[in-house]
């Protein structure tokens, strides 16, 4: 009994001061191999991506030379930005480029998953399909493709005639070529997006779907009550995803159409690029790039937000 | 003696700053000048002219003492690398760049002008004083020109054979033009009469021909001001030609939407009789498409129609420049490294060298290349001698008169932002017209002239 009360009495008086090297062991001992995993990432991210972000604010309001001296200008990158005759038709372009992708590219992966998931036989070989576009690389993948639109001997154009449907100019009209694009786009992507569907779907309990069966639920009642509630949120996040994706979009219009026939497929993104890395003007690609960023920024912190209160009000 | 493990760890540590230190300012040899010079990509077809340059550095160095040359895998290909390169100071000291290129590397001190050079240099005599007007800014030479082109039309021989079409003369017209692109027009067979280019900036760069050729012009320096002036009926009439071949004669291919490489790929594979070419074209279609040289014919640009149609094709070329960011030290060395064998008998040999490569490599030296020195000069008459001697390989192109003609024909670039006129605003247009059956020409080019007059040429002015 005496030794309970003095242990306690012991507990009860101030610890010792420990020594600051002590400490500093202790935690290391304790965090340090996870922050030593971390170091890597951080170092790549704080230079390769962090740094220029912050840099390109202070580049947005410069007449910036490289390897001289930067100059401020004030507002004035911004002005002759928005005073740009082709913005108004690269931001018209980019928001009907990400409407497109994402009303082709957003319910293709799902429908292909929810398919593919449904699918009772040759599952594995569908999964292997639909994500084989993937793995072939960017520049061959374009060289395909503008074989596909040649609007002489394309692939495309032979299949409408076959259906006796008119040749399309595909990639040299000013009203189709950015549709090409999507379509291409759609193409080249939709697995990547399709096989996170895929595991999302895998989650969810198979108790649930023979459940319903015994119900009498048919396939489209699986797909409304369990499917697609089931898939809410990765649908939502890889939605935000998509448009921030889709956006920025560059590559193909690039590679393909140069921006053109027109104009007509010339983009934000691609103007930044021709403002630093063509023309020189790396204030001015500094200042589109920064409206950009507001533009992306604003738009996840309103579609977070909303989808906060969606699911404050499913509680 | 025990060392305390504090001690060893400050050692350590003084030890490796004085390490890193050492590796990033190595100690040069007293009044020893490093200078970098470019060098082609380590690729395969690279090789042997990369040989050729360490060969040069080491004579160059040996006449040279104290300057040390550092090769800089480099080409000018892409803006974006030189940019990178300025912005991180490893950019060559000498650089080669496009004729385009004077307003964007003068205008940023970017490059230095060679005028006081110039004055004291031994072969100045040599060069043909226009050669050097793509490269005059404010009044004072920024470049070099040692390798010149003026855009002529190369067509097929056999085609204009088959077809009944007679060999182009030194006073055709864009009728004479538009006709053998007609008769060689087949669109059965998937062959076209004629292939512009029209993607990317090549598309305003092939424009301007035409508009230099019905009398028009692109930038016009009034009252110490630039003006844009490609909406002048000249300017029109070209666009309005350019879209007649698309909708009215249909002499263009069904893809019409191609590069410089796409162009002379589609010319080397037989599928069209004509193109524009300014130096290099012609070798993508002999060496990539295995195009018989003889098959190609030569003729100077035609001529356009009313009062004011003339024979023109934009000039352009390759100069030399030497970087503004270099120390004066560095800058003269450079000047040094520029002019080293520089039309002199060493560049002969190495020519008459390269033909043995050639052939032990089934290929041609094919591009057509304008020196830009006087016929007289020692330089030239050599380099004759060795084509002369080795002209199963050495490809030379056109008859004398047309090579005495070609030089009145040049019309040099926009001397402000042209490839942002050619990229930005003149492409599309081009797009516009041959995508749209009924695109308003002069409304096309009044709204472009407006827009590059206000966004360009007002903030230089």
């Amino acid at each position: 009994m005496i030794e309970v009360k003095t242990r306690h009495l012991e507990q009860m008086s101030i610890p010792p001061v420990k020594p600051v090297g002590y400490v500093v062991r202790k935690n290391f001992s304790r965090y340090g191999m996870g922050l030593a995993f971390l170091v890597p990432a951080f170092i790549f991210y704080a230079i390769f991506q962090w740094a220029p972000i912050i840099y390109n604010f202070f580049l947005a309001f410069q007449n910036y030379i490289p390897g001289l001296p930067a100059k401020w200008v004030g507002w004035a990158n911004f002005r002759r930005v928005l005073g740009d005759s082709l913005l108004p038709i690269a931001i018209k372009n980019t928001l009907a480029f990400t409407g497109w992708a994402l009303l082709i590219g957003f319910v293709v992966p799902i429908i292909t998953a929810i398919t593919i998931t449904e699918l009772r036989k040759g599952r594995s070989f569908f999964r292997l399909a639909v994500y084989m576009p993937n793995i072939i690389p960017a520049i061959a993948l374009y060289v395909m493709w503008l074989y596909l639109f040649n609007p002489a001997v394309g692939l495309l154009n032979q299949i409408l005639n076959f259906f006796h449907i008119p040749s399309s100019e595909w990639l040299l009209s000013p009203k189709t070529a950015l549709v090409s694009l999507v379509m291409m786009s759609t193409w080249a992507n939709f697995g990547s997006t399709a096989v996170l569907y895929m595991a999302s779907l895998s989650s969810i309990s198979e108790e649930l779907y023979e459940a319903a069966e015994i119900d009498g639920a048919g396939v489209w009642k699986r797909i409304r009550h369990i499917t697609l509630p089931a898939l809410k949120p990765t649908i939502l996040i890889l939605l935000l995803m998509q448009l921030i994706f889709t956006i920025q979009v560059l590559q193909e219009p690039m590679v393909m159409t140069g921006g053109g026939p027109n104009n007509a497929t010339m983009t934000v993104m691609y103007m930044v690029y021709n403002y630093a890395f063509v023309y020189a003007e790396f204030g001015k690609a500094g200042a589109l790039g920064i409206l950009l960023f507001i533009f992306l920024m604003v738009l996840s912190l309103v579609y977070v937000k909303a989808n906060k209160l969606v699911e404050k009000e499913a509680r | 003696m025990v060392v305390s493990r504090k001690t060893s760890v400050v050692v350590l540590l003084v030890s490796l700053t004085v390490l890193l230190l050492v590796s990033l300012f190595p100690v040069k040899a007293a009044n020893q000048i490093t200078l970098k010079v470019v060098i082609g990509p380590d690729t395969e077809d690279n090789r042997a002219q990369n040989l050729v340059t360490l060969e040069k550095i080491k004579r160059f160095e040996a006449a040279n003492p104290g300057i040390v040359c550092r090769p800089v895998p480099f080409t000018y290909t892409t803006r974006q690398d030189f940019f990178i390169k300025q912005a991180s100071r490893t950019a060559p000291d000498v650089l080669d760049v496009w004729a385009t290129e004077c307003e964007l590397l003068a205008s940023r001190n970017w490059i230095i002008p060679l005028d006081d050079y110039i004055k004291t240099w031994d072969k100045a005599d040599w060069v043909i004083p226009s050669a050097y007007a793509p490269f005059r800014y404010n009044g004072k030479i920024y470049g070099i020109p040692f390798a010149g082109y003026v855009k002529h039309v190369i067509y097929n021989k056999r085609m204009f054979r088959e077809n009944g079409v007679p060999e182009p003369t030194l006073d055709w017209t864009w009728e004479d033009f538009l006709n053998a692109a007609v008769k060689c027009t087949d669109k059965e067979k998937g062959i076209a009469g004629f292939a512009p280019m029209t993607k990317g900036g090549e598309g305003g760069w092939a424009l301007t021909d035409f508009i230099y050729q019905a009398g028009g012009e692109c930038e016009v320096y009034e009252n110490g001001k630039w003006k844009a002036v490609f909406d002048s009926p000249e300017a029109v009439t070209a666009l309005q030609f350019l879209k007649d071949l698309k909708w009215k004669y249909d002499v263009l291919p069904a893809n019409w939407s191609n590069g410089w490489t796409d162009v002379y790929n589609i010319f080397g594979s037989e599928k069209v009789a004509m193109v524009f070419d300014a130096d290099w074209g012609r070798n993508v279609a002999i060496n990539g498409q295995g195009m018989d040289p003889n098959d190609i014919g030569v003729a100077i640009m035609p001529k356009g129609p009313g009062p004011k149609g003339r024979h023109m094709g934009v000039q352009g070329g390759n100069f030399y420049v030497i970087n503004a960011l270099s120390t004066p030290e560095v800058q003269d060395a450079a000047w040094k490294w520029l002019t080293f064998e520089l039309w002199d008998e060493e560049d002969i040999k190495a020519l008459a060298a390269s033909a043995a490569d050639y052939r032990a490599q089934k290929q041609y030296r094919a591009q057509f290349e304008y020196i830009p020195l006087k016929p007289d000069s020692p330089y030239i008459k050599a380099r004759e001698e060795v084509f002369a001697q080795n002209s199963d390989v050495l490809l030379s192109w056109g008859s004398e008169e047309f090579l005495m003609k070609l030089p009145e024909t040049a019309h040099i670039e926009p001397p402000i932002e042209a490839q942002v006129l050619y990229a930005q605003f003149l492409a599309p247009v081009v797009q516009a017209v041959l995508s749209d059956k009924n695109a308003d020409p002069a409304k096309l080019l009044k709204d472009a002239n407006a827009r590059f007059q206000k966004e360009y040429l007002d903030h230089v002015n």
